[in-house]
């Protein structure tokens, strides 16, 4: 992958978190890190809770502190003037589906106030071919959060994020909160978007078998460093690391399939979803 | 929607009942009304003869059952000392009350919204402790107090503003500065309270991924998602203040139905204080059912029957 290519750069990002209390220690969260992204490319971060995954993602998204370090996207630094549009050029996909909509608000209004903040770049495309981009069908479009799946509302959540164009995707957990069958659906659709849209992906994530199997390549955290990082079969096959080594040696037997096995062979979509059935990717 | 609807017209007709209930029967419990209206000076046939005029020699169930039906039919009696339709005397003060409880509920919002987001925007913060003790100092200063000091300074010390009575609209500007510091650091807390919880949902760090501006993200998605208690809490106040600021007016002299219940207490005008009870009774269940239609109107969660 050649600079010109990088969607996102991290380099050396630290991030502290001030002390709790008078006798608290400074909590350093994110030590020194440093990973890119390319064009079309999926980068995944695991690690245990409290390993700084999230810390990490929250800065590069721009929502979180960044004490020493930079993290750019596109070419822009993140930042305290990181402005609207460099904003939209990184999206954000969270853990929690129905969390992250306003529970007030349909799928049409969500979608029609980014269009008035964002004039410039929803142009593209309808509110209908958006919803279909993310096997959706227009009859969601009145409906409030609660009136979703959570399959469907994360889906909603990606078509938000679609709809500004980004460059780059951040999608912290984004399957986690979601029934077996529907994390499966919502993996294909990440890679699906990868393909069709362009999309780069940083994909944090506890779960290995998840990362393996969508991850181009993989960045290991431990205590907020990273301690291992390179392409994600390697990585996975040849450990080089005791942590990773005992990550995967945690990783549960499997009695039934995946989800990333199922984002592998199934091309099922839930019957009354309101899905439309997506194209197998891999 | 109308099964809910039905629900909240049934509670609040047994809210009225139960109210008008004890109204009636506090009015009668605490001594012979006519005994302490005429004064210990008056005849037993003075007695008798007021009793009987006033049906008070009939059975205590009767009375209620003939009050009961009066109210049925928009009857509130007769005033014992001014000799005119309570109804009647109740519409008079009406807009004096309406005026002032308006213009405190005006101010408490307008100061007590934008204190309560902005504590909860810098919570845990020095601009927090100070909105929070301007809040208490709003809950815990009498009155009556506040009231005579603002008389003091701003009608007999300054001469700015007059000291009572409604002259026009400068009358209004300390009586409605009384009345609205206690709903204003209500509003103010439970705002604070309320924005706090919002704050720290994730869909608001979506919208300020997604770009957003953060005004509209504090005020169009925080402060409609936190509005339902600050709502409730301000549609109650507004009962209140409704059904009479009764301190506020007696030291302004502000002709309202809080001047008008003191003036039945020193007057032992029974009926007529029976007559703003029930009044004061209805207003609150009407403001209640309001709040309640506003709840499914303001969360479709709740009219959908999931929050």
């Amino acid at each position: 992958m050649t600079e010109e290519r990088r969607v996102l750069d991290v380099d050396r990002l630290s991030v502290v978190h001030r002390a709790r209390g008078r006798r608290g220690h400074p909590v350093v969260a994110v030590d020194d890190v440093s990973l890119g992204v390319g064009a079309g490319e999926i980068v995944g971060v695991v690690g245990e809770s409290g390993s700084g995954k999230t810390s990490l993602a929250m800065a590069v998204a721009g929502l979180g502190k960044i004490s020493t370090g930079k993290v750019t996207v596109s070419g822009t630094e993140v930042g305290k003037r990181f402005s609207r549009s460099a904003r939209a050029e990184i999206q954000v996909i969270l853990q929690d589906p129905h969390g992250s909509l306003d529970p007030r608000q349909s799928v049409r209004r969500g979608l029609r106030e980014l269009r008035g903040i964002h004039s410039e770049r929803t142009a593209w495309v309808t509110d209908e071919e958006l919803l279909a981009k993310v096997g959706l069908t227009a009859d969601l479009l009145d409906r409030l959060p609660h009136q979703m799946s959570g399959g469907q509302a994360q889906r909603v959540s990606i078509a938000r994020a679609l709809l500004l164009r980004p460059s780059l995707l951040l999608a912290d957990e984004p399957t986690s909160a979601l029934d077996v069958s529907v994390q499966a659906q919502i993996l294909r659709l990440l890679l699906e978007l990868r393909r069709t849209e362009g999309l780069a992906i940083l994909f944090i994530s506890h779960d290995l078998a998840v990362v393996r199997a969508v991850c181009d390549q993989v960045h290991v955290m431990l205590r907020g460093q990273v301690v291992e990082h390179g392409v994600t079969a390697e990585v996975f096959d040849r450990p080089a690391h005791e942590y990773t080594r005992r990550l995967l040696a945690a990783i549960p037997g499997r009695q039934t399939a995946s989800p990333a096995e199922q984002a592998h062979v199934s091309d099922d979509s839930i019957p009354g979803d309101g899905h439309r059935s997506p194209t197998p990717v891999l | 929607m109308i099964r809910f609807l039905a629900g909240k017209a049934v509670q609040g007709i047994a809210t009225l009942i139960i109210a008008v209930s004890v109204a009636f029967f506090l009015a009668r419990g605490t001594g012979n009304p006519v005994r302490e209206m005429l004064g210990d000076l008056a005849s037993a046939e003075q007695v008798a003869q007021l009793n009987a005029q006033l049906g008070l020699d009939r059975p205590l169930s009767v009375q209620y059952l003939h009050f009961l039906g009066d109210l049925v039919t928009g009857n509130l009696g007769d005033s014992l000392r001014y000799g005119s339709s309570n109804l009647e005397l109740i519409q008079s003060r009406l807009p004096a009350s309406i005026q002032l409880a308006a213009a405190a509920m005006f101010i408490a919002v307008l100061f007590g919204v934008p204190l309560g987001i902005w504590a909860a925007l810098r919570e845990g913060r020095l601009a927090d402790r100070l909105a929070s003790a301007v809040a208490l100092a709003g809950q815990s200063i009498p009155l009556f107090w506040l009231g005579l000091m603002l008389i003091l300074l701003f009608a007999v010390g300054l001469g700015w503003l007059p000291a009572g009575q409604s002259t026009g609209f400068s009358s209004l500007i300390l009586p409605a500065v009384t009345l609205s510091t206690l709903p204003m650091a209500q509003i103010a807390r439970l705002t604070r309270s309320s924005m706090s919880e919002v704050l720290g949902e994730a869909f608001l760090s979506a919208a300020q991924a997604r770009g957003i501006p953060r005004w509209r993200i504090v005020l169009i998605h925080a402060l409609q998602n936190a509005s339902l208690p600050v709502i409730t809490i301000i549609a109650l106040q507004a009962g209140t203040l409704l059904s009479g600021a009764i301190t506020v007016e007696f030291v302004f002299a502000w002709p309202g139905l809080g001047t008008l219940a003191t003036q039945a207490v020193q007057t032992r005008d029974f009926s007529l204080i029976q007559a703003i009870v029930v009044f004061g009774a209805a207003v609150f269940v009407v403001v209640n059912l309001i709040v309640d239609l506003l709840y499914g109107v303001l969360d479709p969660r709740i009219r959908d029957g999931v929050a």
